[in-house]
């Protein structure tokens, strides 16, 4: 059906605050490093797509990615700008990867970058024309809800909620590129300030300033690259949610659906898989991917971080990098992240937070809120 | 009531009568299903949905507080939630009070009203709707 597509390089600005760095900026030099890393001339590259949420709304800026790829001296060939929200990354992937797919591109340039550390900012929500907006959902709320649904349920304790958290912290500390890597304990995160119950700060993701970029190649082109092609991009499933009639806030059933569908065009299932980055804004957002991607059985979410089962060296380590809740989420350039993290993990080069003899990873992304669901879910299965 | 109006992103969605009682604006597609708020266009024919006028009564299914500085001029803190609307399958998003907001809980009654609350989005005074817990209600 579709040609192999493979990711030749890959290149970040590390996600923290970059006080006197433009969005064009961040990207850009994401963008330079991918290509160095390819071995890749600019002049190879006849697809760029960039992804970012919020300059529009922080900055009255539009179509950005222009600026971004001018910067490298890339100018003529088509460019695309993607905004899906947190899926903005992973959806400006996807379209490159269709791309790739198809035979319409060779050598495409994904770049994701985002600055967020502005006092402009405010609390993050789905955007002020949209009904639940004006009535007070802003995004911590929204997950909120389903933990408590998930603790109704379930009988979940909000102590393996904070539990996510303390993993995702230790797994930052083993990461040069996080934003937060001091070890934090279950007393810390339970006894930091409430947003919205019963999720606490230590359990929200931080705001960040931050880049990322992929260059994604065919199959002739990775041939030539030789050992320079990193890992094959097997299969990038889109899915967006339904809004009206949730049956179920405990069970993410656009998770389900997305994840069925990745596994089915992979060949694969959960079990098959050595690593996972999954969309942690918040640490109930992970625990509901658990059982959405199929790595534990429906409501068993919380026994299943007790266990030590998602942290590296338990059974499907999740979140290496640290994930959201302590890389960091700027987030046009956290799809992009994941990836890249899975990506190092495949070749060896994770350094103290590998997961040996990985061989097949998945990255994971969620964005927005619309009734009750959430409005974009992608799913992205890699392999060495 | 007052002068107040609803934020004209919820005026298509909800609809205030003179005793104050809010009702939901549903669509009906051709196979009976509701939607909240109402559709444009339904089903595999795309015609448009029939529009019914619902009670907004029903039982808290899940709520939380927000507990940061409030938007739109909304109290801190304040509480929001999913409430269940009476026999129509129908899940729908709100705000929340009750004689406190700590004491509300998954499964007590509900009312729909409208009471000036907050600003818009131009920064003007106005009425949001609002889910009261019924007198006497328990879980």
């Amino acid at each position: 059906m579709s040609a192999a597509v493979h990711v030749a390089g890959y290149g970040m600005v590390p996600f923290g605050r970059h006080a006197n760095r433009s969005v064009v900026s961040l990207g850009a030099e994401a963008a330079r490093l991918a290509l160095k890393n390819s071995g890749l001339a600019p002049s190879r590259v006849s697809l760029g797509v960039f992804a970012n949420a919020l300059a529009a709304r922080l900055f009255g800026a539009s179509t950005l990615g222009q600026n971004v790829f001018a910067a490298l001296g890339l100018q003529g060939m088509a460019v695309l700008n993607v905004e899906n929200a947190c899926t903005s990354g992973s959806s400006a992937l996807h379209v490159a990867w269709l791309a790739v797919c198809s035979g319409q591109a060779d050598v495409a340039l994904v770049v994701g970058a985002e600055k967020m550390c502005v006092p402009q900012l405010g609390l993050i929500n789905s955007g002020d024309t949209e009904m639940e907006t004006l009535l007070g959902l802003v995004t911590p709320a929204g997950f909120a809800l389903r933990a408590a649904r998930h603790i109704h349920e379930h009988g979940t304790r909000r102590e393996d909620l904070c539990a996510i958290a303390v993993k995702n912290r230790a797994h930052a500390a083993l990461n040069p590129a996080a934003m937060f890597r001091a070890p934090i304990t279950v007393e810390e995160v339970l006894a930091a300030p409430m947003i919205a119950d019963p999720l606490t700060r230590l359990q929200c993701c931080p705001v960040a300033d931050g880049a990322a970029a992929l260059v994604l190649v065919s199959d002739s082109v990775a041939r030539s690259l030789g050992a320079r092609a990193r890992a094959r991009m097997d299969v990038s499933v889109l899915a967006s949610g339904h809004y009206d009639n949730t049956d179920s806030l405990a069970v993410w059933e656009t998770d389900r659906r997305t994840a069925g569908l990745a596994y089915e065009q992979a060949g694969l299932g959960p079990d098959d898989l050595d690593v996972v980055e999954c969309h942690d804004a918040f640490t109930i957002a992970e625990l509901l991917h658990y059982e959405g991607l199929g790595l534990c059985p429906p409501g068993e979410g919380g026994a299943f971080v007790a266990a030590g089962h998602s942290r590296l060296g338990g059974r499907i380590p999740v979140n290496p990098s640290g994930g959201l809740l302590s890389r960091g989420h700027p987030v046009g350039a956290t799809g992009i992240a994941q990836v890249i993290e899975i990506v190092e993990h495949l070749t060896d080069v994770a350094d103290t937070r590998q997961v040996e003899g990985a061989r097949v990873g998945l990255a994971h992304c969620m964005g927005g809120d619309k009734g009750t669901d959430t409005k974009s879910c992608s799913v992205i299965v890699l392999s060495r | 009531m007052s002068n107040h109006q609803l934020p004209e992103e919820l005026a298509h969605a909800f609809r205030v009568g003179e005793d104050g009682r809010v009702v939901l604006i549903a669509g009906r597609a051709p196979d009976g299903r509701l939607s909240f708020p109402r559709p444009d266009w339904c089903g595999e024919d795309l015609i448009a949905a029939e529009t019914v006028e619902i009670a907004g009564e029903g039982e808290i299914h899940c709520h939380t507080i927000v507990r940061t500085k409030a938007p739109y001029g909304l109290p801190t803190p304040y509480a929001v939630g999913y409430v269940d609307i009476d026999g129509t399958g129908l899940r729908v998003f709100g705000l929340l009070e009750g004689p406190t907001i700590d004491t509300l809980a998954p499964g007590q009654r509900v009312r729909l009203g409208a009471r000036p609350l907050g600003v818009d989005n131009g920064g003007r005074a106005c009425l949001r709707p609002v889910f009261s817990v019924a007198e006497g209600s328990r879980p």
